[in-house]
């Protein structure tokens, strides 16, 4: 990578992958920065086995490589870190609350936050006492909730929050935790939050965590639509009568087993009951439902996604006591 | 002298679905199993052709996919015609299944029993 910027003397080149270190204290006034990215690009290269030099001198710009040997991976590569565009898209503007005690973390987050979402609007807490002022103060899509803070953490926090007279005790909160374990997880979703992003974590498990809780708010799919199901049925009522009782018992018998396997933690048996339902929302004309099942399905898969799953899981559980509630009442008309 | 068909599908509602729809063509004679493992069993019936799901543990934890089914399938009758069904929607698994000896591969949606109507005629 070459630059046409100002340069580097040959003392600023023997620090200038130390952390907190930039050309000069003008450099940092006039350019900003924390000094920290040359070392973490360091550091990374170094991981990777691999080395980084710099070639420059003042007033003549920079040339800095990195040789990296890595392996050619055959097959399919994870893409767990790919950015949905659509997912990012329909976060314009979110208005969205950081609730987190440690000022760097606090600001990698607002500055991810900024760099991918347009137009997001951002306040900042510093403890659950603060955010609880602020949801009240004004309006947020989201809090991201870090989990051990002083003066009031971020579970009890979140229990305040879902005390809150609705909509307000509605808002969804994601948890923003180092550590996820079972149990941190546990905690979490039996305070109130609707799912957790990992401390580090990677852009794309942000926007996946926020989309799966914002579009949450405004969804109203369209009723059942039993017109294919009636063609497939020739017309004939009595028919379309034993495929729309086949419907209630599957998706009857399904519930249960999905808030089951959904406790538990059972990944594979969640997958597949969530799989085996898409077909038969597709032929009750439950096309929305189905594209969040398969939402869903993906989340399961994709273990990076595991924080969407139960919002997602709990929506789609709405959705599907909802038709078995619709299509009762066709079969009673 | 109608086909016979065998539908394998642990969803009922889809199986009895696409039975119905085949008998109401007049020229089939269907056939439906709940598991791989029962259709298995009545293989020696000579069916024309079998339509096999590919997860059949969905509601009957424990059986085997239709991936394991078509393999044994074969292993009886190289030439039996599979068409395998599956609500998935990834290119891996449907190579896969072709890759395993599968005629066709067909998502279940509303669309699939008229492709399925195609593919029994061209056999």
């Amino acid at each position: 990578m070459r630059d046409t910027g100002i340069g580097l003397s040959p003392e600023q080149l023997a620090v200038v992958f130390d952390s907190f270190r930039q050309a000069s204290g003008e450099t940092t006034r006039k350019y900003g920065g924390t000094g920290l990215g040359l070392s973490i690009s360091k550091q990374l290269t170094e991981l990777f086995g691999g080395r980084i030099e710099v070639e420059s001198s003042p007033g003549a710009g920079s040339t800095f490589h990195v040789h990296l040997a890595l392996d050619i991976v055959e097959g399919e590569t994870t893409t767990t870190n790919v950015l949905d565009s659509n997912a990012v898209a329909t976060l314009r503007g979110l208005r969205v609350l950081v609730v987190e005690d440690n000022a760097l973390n606090r600001l990698v987050a607002v500055e991810t936050l900024e760099m991918l979402i347009p137009e997001v609007y951002i306040v900042n807490a510093e403890n659950g006492l603060e955010a609880l002022e602020a949801v009240q103060r004004e309006s947020f899509d989201v809090v991201l909730m870090d989990v051990s803070m002083p003066v009031m953490d971020g579970l009890e926090a979140t229990r305040a929050i879902r005390a809150l007279p609705p909509p307000l005790g509605a808002l969804p909160v994601i948890a923003f935790t180092a550590s996820v374990t079972k149990n941190e997880i546990n905690n979490c979703l039996s305070a109130g939050m609707n799912g957790y992003i990992p401390k580090p974590f990677q852009d794309a498990e942000l926007i996946s965590a926020l989309s799966a809780v914002v579009p949450v708010r405004s969804r109203t799919p369209a009723p059942p639509n039993p017109e294919v199901l009636n063609r497939l049925a020739g017309s004939n009522p009595e028919r379309l009568r034993k495929y729309l009782r086949m419907y209630l018992d599957a998706v009857g018998a399904a519930i249960p087993k999905i808030e089951t396997a959904l406790e538990a933690g059972e990944r594979d048996t969640l997958h597949r009951l969530v799989h085996t339902l898409k077909p038969q929302l597709k032929l009750v004309g439950l096309d929305e439902t189905a594209a969040l099942a398969q939402e869903l399905e993906t989340g399961i898969l994709v273990g990076a996604n595991w924080s969407s799953v139960p919002v997602r899981a709990a929506r789609l559980l709405a959705e599907l006591r909802q038709s078995i509630t619709d299509i009762g009442q066709m079969l009673n008309s | 002298m109608k086909k016979n068909i065998f539908v394998v599908d642990d969803d009922p509602m889809f199986a009895t679905l696409l039975a119905d729809y085949l008998d109401d063509l007049g020229h089939f004679q269907v056939t439906t199993f709940g598991t791989g493992e029962d259709c298995l069993a009545r293989l020696a019936d000579q069916p024309d052709a079998i339509i096999l799901d590919y997860y059949l543990d969905g509601t009957v934890p424990g059986a085997q996919n239709g991936l394991e089914i078509l393999q044994q399938i074969h292993k009886i009758n190289p030439d039996m015609k599979v068409i395998m069904l599956s609500a998935q929607e990834h290119y891996g698994v449907a190579l896969r299944t072709i890759a395993s000896g599968a005629v066709h591969y067909v998502i279940k949606d509303t669309a699939s029993f008229a492709e399925i109507e195609r593919y029994l005629g061209d056999l």
